[in-house]
């Protein structure tokens, strides 16, 4: 395929094109496998002339087909497809897989468009909610990162409440995606706009919440396995957190003091996940305000950010 | 280290099976072209009451088996499975990290969950992600997540992020052939027919030359010294349940045609 003359490569694009009108339910995989490994050798200027706008087409004609373009249009990068991301998303009636890949998919979009990427942030983040109302807790798992990348700072309150919610309640699973969510958006600073209002009501909140609850273990094998991850990125979340606030704050917020402790309790206590965690905070916290950070916490978080843990494996 | 869960004593464990997150887990009785299928460990766990079992984060593996539970999440794998479920043969961890860097590794391994494709996987016999075992790309905070591939390039991919790289397979030359191995063009051919053709000239990374470097603790282990590594004798040849059938079925059928003819 790679040695084929441009009249060939844009007669089998025909081709594909016809089989993702074509495309039912059953026959998806083939066509997507097709479809992704035509695209890798490096064919994007073919593709991005054409692909957005048929994949609007078949996003209004609710074909199945859309799953696949729309994968296609993400993993080419093609800010001309945000339409067809937006139809797809809006349409809650939709092809459950459409709207999996559209809500996952539309991270990789480079839209720089505010007005655009909060549209698309809060109708990715009420798919979410949609779907958790229906327990379909693997289209949450892709929908979730992309609510922050896309709402940033107006995703805060959403993730915290989410952590809350489901920290107390039973899900694991949801505290650490949220937490992870709301970790990378702490991590990432420029993405948050420094905002004492918005640290008081979300960040203590989140603190409050993580510090004080414990996990309680979920029903069946995949939840059990997710509470000592929630753990770890709750634990990283308070790091990162702190350290954010204490970048854009002039002295060490009270905080970031109670995060040090928190992180070094962890790694002394925690689990092998949580140590992981809360070396990774400490890392944040250091890297953003070691030097106000008082001696005796300074010194602890330095050592625990080096240190390998001693610990072994647990038993079975 | 390499451990071999079958074996009656475990010489390389303290009191009782021990494993960590992190570890990485192989399947060595339902091989595909003599390849193992392998997982992360996310969790050691009870799945019921007394029942242990390793959870385990794994891609689905080439095999054509559709019984077995084969989805990208996390799966019991255990010493005695169920017909559809993943066997827990071998344990292989990195002997020079503890148990901090091995759960960085799980970490990864969860952070990757939510990127993978999510359609085309369940395509038979996932021969596509052959040609390309591990698909990344990065994302806009720059991290590096693993969009598709084969169960053991995501194993790769999350020790190479966590910096602990396992097996040397930068340059893409000096990975094997699918045509080298002669198990996985049969299987192959078995699977998906003559359509396994386009994917003999495909270089891939071999679940094999992973375990190879568990097992000769040598990191990252170059794939061209395979030869010499030398995995329990027992592994070299296992017959599933399905072979054993069938060589029981052949027998039986030829002793019906024997007493057939002298009747």
């Amino acid at each position: 395929m790679a040695d084929m003359p441009l009249s060939t490569v844009e007669a089998y694009l025909e081709q594909l094109y016809g089989r993702l009108d074509q495309a039912t339910e059953g026959d998806l995989d083939s066509v997507a496998v097709d479809f992704i490994n035509f695209v890798e050798p490096g064919r994007r200027d073919l593709i991005s002339r054409s692909l957005p706008a048929k994949a609007e087409g078949l996003v209004h004609n609710r074909k199945p087909g859309a799953a696949v373009a729309l994968e296609v249009c993400g993993h080419l990068e093609l800010a001309s497809s945000a339409p067809a991301f937006e139809a797809a998303l809006e349409n809650r009636a939709f092809h459950r897989l459409t709207q999996v890949i559209a809500a996952q998919r539309v991270r990789l979009l480079p839209i720089e468009d505010a007005e655009l990427l909060g549209r698309l942030g809060r109708l990715v983040r009420d798919r979410v909610d949609g779907w958790l109302s229906e327990d379909d807790i693997d289209a949450v798992r892709c929908a979730i990162p992309s609510v922050p990348l896309l709402l940033r700072g107006e995703a805060l309150p959403w993730l915290t409440r989410l952590v809350k919610g489901h920290l107390v309640h039973d899900d694991p699973q949801i505290v650490e995606c949220a937490a992870r969510a709301a970790r990378l958006l702490a991590v990432n600073r420029s993405s948050l706009v420094p905002d004492s209002s918005l640290y008081k009501d979300c960040v203590e909140e989140f603190f409050r919440v993580a510090s004080t609850h414990h996990l309680v273990r979920g029903p069946n094998p995949e939840q059990r396995s997710s509470d000592e991850w929630a753990a770890a990125e709750l634990t990283e979340a308070i790091g990162a957190f702190a350290g954010w606030a204490s970048s854009w704050s002039k002295g060490t917020p009270d905080r970031a003091d109670e995060a040090a402790l928190f992180l070094t309790e962890r790694f002394v206590c925690g689990s092998a996940g949580e140590q992981a965690g809360a070396t990774a905070g400490a890392r944040h916290l250091l890297e953003a305000c070691g030097e106000r950070l008082p001696d005796v916490l300074r010194l602890a978080l330095q050592s625990l950010s080096q240190t390998q843990s001693s610990k072994e494996g647990s038993s079975v | 280290l390499i451990v071999d869960l079958n074996a009656r004593k475990k010489p390389e464990f303290r009191a009782g099976d021990t494993a960590r997150p992190g570890d990485v887990v192989y399947d060595l009785t339902h091989r595909f072209g003599g390849q193992p299928h392998v997982g992360i460990v996310i969790k050691v766990s009870e799945v019921k009451p007394g029942e242990p079992a390793l959870l385990v984060l794994s891609l689905p593996g080439l095999h054509s088996d559709e019984d077995r539970e084969t989805s990208a999440r996390t799966w019991p794998w255990k010493s005695k499975p169920r017909k559809d479920q993943w066997k827990a043969d071998v344990l292989a961890r990195r002997n020079d990290i503890g148990a901090r860097r091995s759960a960085e590794v799980a970490r990864i391994a969860r952070d990757n969950w939510g990127e993978f494709i999510k359609v085309g996987s369940s395509d038979p016999s996932r021969q596509w992600n052959l040609h390309n075992y591990k698909r990344t790309r990065k994302d806009r905070l720059g991290r590096i997540l693993f969009l598709s591939g084969t169960c053991v390039g995501f194993v790769e991919h999350c020790y190479e992020q966590a910096k602990l790289d396992l097996v040397d397979d930068d340059d893409r030359l000096s990975l094997p052939e699918v045509e080298d191995r002669p198990g996985l063009v049969k299987d192959l051919r078995a699977a998906i027919g003559p359509k396994a053709d386009a994917y003999l000239r495909d270089r891939t990374l071999m679940s094999n030359s992973q375990l190879c470097a568990f097992s000769k603790d040598d990191y990252p282990h170059h794939p061209a010294s395979d030869e010499a590594c030398h995995l329990p004798s027992h592994y070299q040849k296992r017959l599933t349940e399905d072979e054993i059938e069938q060589i029981v079925d052949r027998v039986a059928l030829r002793a019906i045609e024997r007493e057939r003819r002298k009747s």
